[in-house]
């Protein structure tokens, strides 16, 4: 049936795709790599600059080096963040791990719905839920003067070390909650029900045999939170500055924004957290390993008996429920209270003064409006850039016969460990380097390559694990069929991944209509986005309004998740 | 169509070797398949062939040309070696429906849409899908998309059809019918095909020849009555059909033919052939279907055992039987009670040398 001349022209066809494929590949790697180390490699020369980089002359030193290293300032923010760290973990981690054992493990009343309830804080990154914190629990907040007006005196502090701890929890419980939930589902419960039979109580198996096997991925839980602390800028800025708490980010927020001369100092310390968190990232890429080679489990899952709690079971859940109303109910309705009211505070009535004022200050001031408009711009157009481009990164990774294959995960997966401050801060020398006009720094395109090369991993991860579990037979079978490279991409792999790529467009919309602190270094006017516009505010002292962007900035993300829900099955947690 | 020829063809996997410098040919329509236990390398084999595995050094060539050289750096992509392929999987495209996927590769080749949907309903025919056009391949049953699957590898008429363990999935009846039906269809297409299965029976029912692999390296190639009758090493010979090897030494040699006696302190048997001056240790093969078990004593070379264990198998009784500490099977029409009987050990049996340090890959002693 096939002519000689026809299979000629077949193999020409061909090879005119393999060259369109393998530029595809390069041009696919030359993207990853420029973007971050456009995002790394300014940040290290600008530190050893003796001048910054837009001016002329100068020459290489290491004064950068020894100003911040000589600097107490800087070895208190050192302190002050590794304090903070071990502050969050340690009470995020007794925490997360009692609920996920408590919901998954035992017969407590209501497990199912508390489950749930636990993980709300997950579908809204933003700075809202920040502000919700300080509108109950700083000292003049709702439940504090309540407190306070009862009992004489309130015991917490919010503008402190520990109460920063305190704010952390909302975001680092969850964490904790989902890494040992999983972990506890690859244990096999025999194990459990060996204890048992051998006569101990309830109690005591958890004590010497279940909290001992979850002991990996509560070390990776430290690691992560740790990571989180040292890159977290928005909490300590808004909770640490009134009583001159710095950390490490902020004490590099600080000098950028006290003057134009610390910029030396600034890349060079920022270079220092990258190390710092660096080196964090290895130690749990090493954790992960090892709690991977700990699975006990032995294939299928096995029917679990839970354990019985008896008469502990409706203190449990009570113990459990007031966690998820002073953690989650309570801030949620402060915010919402602080964006629909003059003043909220319990010596008013919040009836009395109730306004939609902070809404027509946000919907009649043209920066807000912009901000809103600019974040809605930067998050579409970024979901869907992003997610064209990494769904080509994970075909040429996973599936191509491309030599270099294997250094783009990394590639994708470490933006993730930058924290925000120093990916902005290396794209805006790289914008200066490259673009002298700045006028890609100073327009909303900026700030969206710095949010898609910072969220990166959460789209990727997205589209990975999907793509891993499509059986690579499927596009081997059109390869031999005489399909190319692209041509096997377009018709075969991507109609299957389809979920996959909706699931990618709605978790990196969420991501970067919520991020703000890449954005930092490039903001000016005209270019504002809602998460920094927030923060500006906030630090301005005008709380009203930022809980009005923030309400919008929720509504918006519930509205995208929820559609994501419907029509493609996303989760909020990947 | 075209013969396939691979030549010294190697993979490694790291420090692993899949497969150790493999050698052999597939003529113009030829029916070949590679046999072996499962992890011996008979997939790799078949995708490095196909271009969707990489070998490591050696040669592939299909025709005049050359799908892969290791020394000139020459490996053509797979879309460009007109090889049809069936995976173990059937990898059936799940988004396409049934017509879709056999037209898929003819739409590649820009083929007129009149000639795609003739080529198409003409394929489906032969398959014996032809009303099932239109469903969706989770509408099938394992047996259609097996069916399916080869449609979409032989619409396009490939120099070679590559067929992965293409029946492992189906249940025993359907997969006896399934042989029958795929041999024919490669028969009436005249397909140069590389068939691969750890099914023996499979590989003797339709092979032209048969390539039986251990480990990565080839122990065997020669037709399916050959590699059955005459295996090179006790592998094949157990890997094929049931055998006996019984454990021996040599007690004499003379005129091409070997004395063995079975055990330790057993009968001594007179088989064909010689074996090569110094061998002592030897095992003689022997299938259980070509042992004589009688009541009696039929002549000198009767051996006298003891019944361990009787089985009723349909076509014949299965008898474990004893003799010297050495135990072996014998298959028998004849019910034969009681606990002592004689066996007659054919002299054609095979002898291989077993000398404790003698190489795995054991040369026959005699051909
Ligand atoms: N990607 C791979 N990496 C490492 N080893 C592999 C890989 N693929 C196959 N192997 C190994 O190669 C050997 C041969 O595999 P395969 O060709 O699939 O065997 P068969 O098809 O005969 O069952 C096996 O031992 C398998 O473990
Ligand atoms: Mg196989």
């Amino acid at each position: 049936m096939s002519l000689p001349n026809d299979a000629g022209r077949a193999a020409a066809r061909d090879r005119r795709w393999l060259s369109a494929a393998s530029l595809t590949w390069w041009a696919t790697l030359a993207v990853s790599a420029l973007l971050l180390l456009g995002a790394v490699l300014p940040i290290g020369y600008a530190a050893l600059r003796s001048v910054p980089l837009y001016e002329s002359g100068g020459s290489f030193t290491l004064e950068n080096y020894t100003a911040f290293l000589s600097d107490p300032a800087f070895w208190t923010a050192l302190r002050n963040t590794s304090l903070l760290a071990v502050l969050t973990a340690v009470p995020s981690i007794l925490i997360g791990t009692a609920l996920a054992v408590l919901v998954t493990r035992t017969n407590m009343p209501g497990r199912s719905l508390i489950g749930v309830l636990l993980l709300a804080p997950l579908l809204f990154p933003g700075l809202g839920a920040t502000l919700g914190w300080v509108s109950m629990y700083a000292p003049s907040g709702y439940i504090s003067t309540w407190f306070a007006n009862t009992f004489g005196g309130v015991p917490w502090n919010l503008y402190s070390i520990p109460g920063m701890a305190l704010v952390s929890l909302e975001r680092t419980v969850p964490m904790v909650y989902l890494l040992a939930r999983a972990r506890l589902s690859t244990l096999d419960s025999s194990i459990e029900d060996a204890a048992r039979s051998a006569g101990a109580g309830p109690m005591r198996i958890l004590r010497t045999i279940t909290l001992p096997m979850m002991r990996p991925s509560l070390l990776l839980a430290g690691v992560l939170i740790s990571m989180m602390v040292f890159e977290s800028l928005g909490l300590p800025l808004l909770l640490g500055t009134s009583s001159g708490i710095e950390t490490v980010s902020t004490y590099i927020y600080n000098n950028w924004t006290s003057s134009a001369d610390n910029q030396g100092l600034v890349s060079a310390t920022a270079s220092t957290l990258l190390l710092i968190v660096t080196l964090m990232m290895l130690l749990r890429s090493r954790l992960e390993g090892d709690s991977k080679r700990f699975i006990t489990s032995s294939g299928k899952p096995k029917a679990r008996r839970p354990l019985q709690l008896g008469v502990l079971g409706p203190l449990a859940s009570a113990l459990c429920l007031a966690w998820v109303m002073l953690a989650i109910v309570m801030p949620t309705f402060g915010l919402l209270m602080t964006a629909f009211t003059q003043i909220f505070s319990p010596l008013i009535s919040p009836w009395e003064v109730l306004t939609t004022h902070n809404f027509s200050t946000v919907f009649e001031s043209p920066a807000f409006v912009r901000s809103i408009r600019n974040s809605i711009i930067v998050a579409v157009v970024g979901a869907i850039v992003s997610t064209v481009a990494l769904t080509v990164a994970a075909l040429v990774a996973h599936r191509s016969e491309f030599r270099f294959r294997t250094a783009l995960p990394p590639l994708l997966l470490f933006p993730r460990a930058m924290p925000g401050i120093v990916v902005g801060m290396g794209l805006f020398w790289a914008f200066v380097v490259v673009d002298p006009s700045g006028w890609v720094r100073t327009s909303i395109w900026g700030i969206m390559i710095a949010f898609i090369v910072r969220n990166t991993a959460v789209g990727y991860a997205a589209i990975e694990s999907t793509l891993l579990s499509i059986s690579s037979e499927l596009d081997g079978a059109a390869r031999t069929c005489g399909a190319g490279w692209l041509r096997t991409g377009w018709t075969i792999v991507i109609p299957l991944l389809r979920p996959a790529l909706g699931a990618c467009f709605i978790l990196m919309f969420v991501a970067l209509l919520n991020d703000y602190d890449p954005a930092i270094f490039l903001m000016t006017s005209g270019n504002e986005v809602i998460g920094l516009t927030m923060l500006r505010q906030w630090l301005a002292g005008f709380a009203g309004p930022v809980a009005a962007l923030g309400v919008v900035q929720m509504l918006i993300t519930a509205l995208v998740l929820g559609a994501g829900r419907l029509f493609f099955g996303v989760k909020a947690h990947v | 169509m075209s013969d396939v020829t691979i030549r010294q063809l190697g993979l490694d996997y790291g420090d692993t070797t899949v497969l150790k410098d493999i050698s052999f040919n597939v003529a113009e329509g030829e029916f070949v398949t590679l046999l072996g236990p499962s992890g011996c390398g008979k997939t790799t084999t078949l995708m490095s062939i196909a271009g969707l595995a990489e070998p490591t050094r050696g040669s592939i060539s299909c025709g005049e040309v050359t799908l892969f050289d290791g020394a000139k750096r020459i490996n053509r992509p797979p879309e460009r070696r007109d090889c049809g392929v069936v995976f173990q999987s059937y990898a059936i495209w799940p988004h396409m429906s049934v017509a879709d996927n056999v037209a898929y590769p003819l739409r590649l080749r820009r083929r007129p849409k009149a000639e795609i949907a003739a080529a198409v309903a003409q394929t489906l025919a032969l398959v014996g899908l032809g009303e099932l056009a239109q469903r969706y391949p989770h509408e099938l049953s394992g047996g259609q998309q097996q069916r399916v699957a080869m449609a979409r590898a032989v619409v396009y008429s490939p120099q070679v059809l590559l067929l992965d363990e293409p029946l492992s999935n189906l249940d025993a009846k359907l997969r006896e019918q399934a042989r029958v039906w795929l041999k024919d269809i490669q028969a009436r297409l005249g397909l140069t095909t590389i068939f691969v299965t750890h099914d023996q029976d499979e590989a003797l029912a339709m092979s032209d020849r048969i390539v039986v692999m251990k480990d990565g390296a080839i122990e065997q190639i020669g037709a399916p009555e050959e590699v059955y009758r005459e295996p090179s090493s006790p592998f094949v010979a157990s890997f094929l059909g049931s055998s006996n090897l019984i454990a021996g030494t040599v007690v004499g040699a003379s005129a091409g033919r070997t004395d063995v006696r079975i055990g330790r302190d057993g009968a001594v048997v007179s088989v064909d052939g010689p074996v090569p001056a110094g061998v002592a240790e030897v095992q003689l093969m022997v299938r259980p279907e070509e042992v004589r078990l009688s009541g009696q004593a039929r002549d000198q070379s009767a051996i006298p055992v003891r019944i361990e264990s009787r089985m009723f198998l349909g076509a014949h009784y299965r008898y474990g039987v004893e003799h010297a500490g050495i135990s072996f099977f014998v298959d028998s029409r004849d019910a034969i009670t009681g606990a002592s009987a004689y066996a007659h050990i054919p002299s054609g049996a095979r002898v291989f040398d077993a000398t404790p340090s003698a190489p795995s890959n054991q040369e026959p002693v005699h051909a």
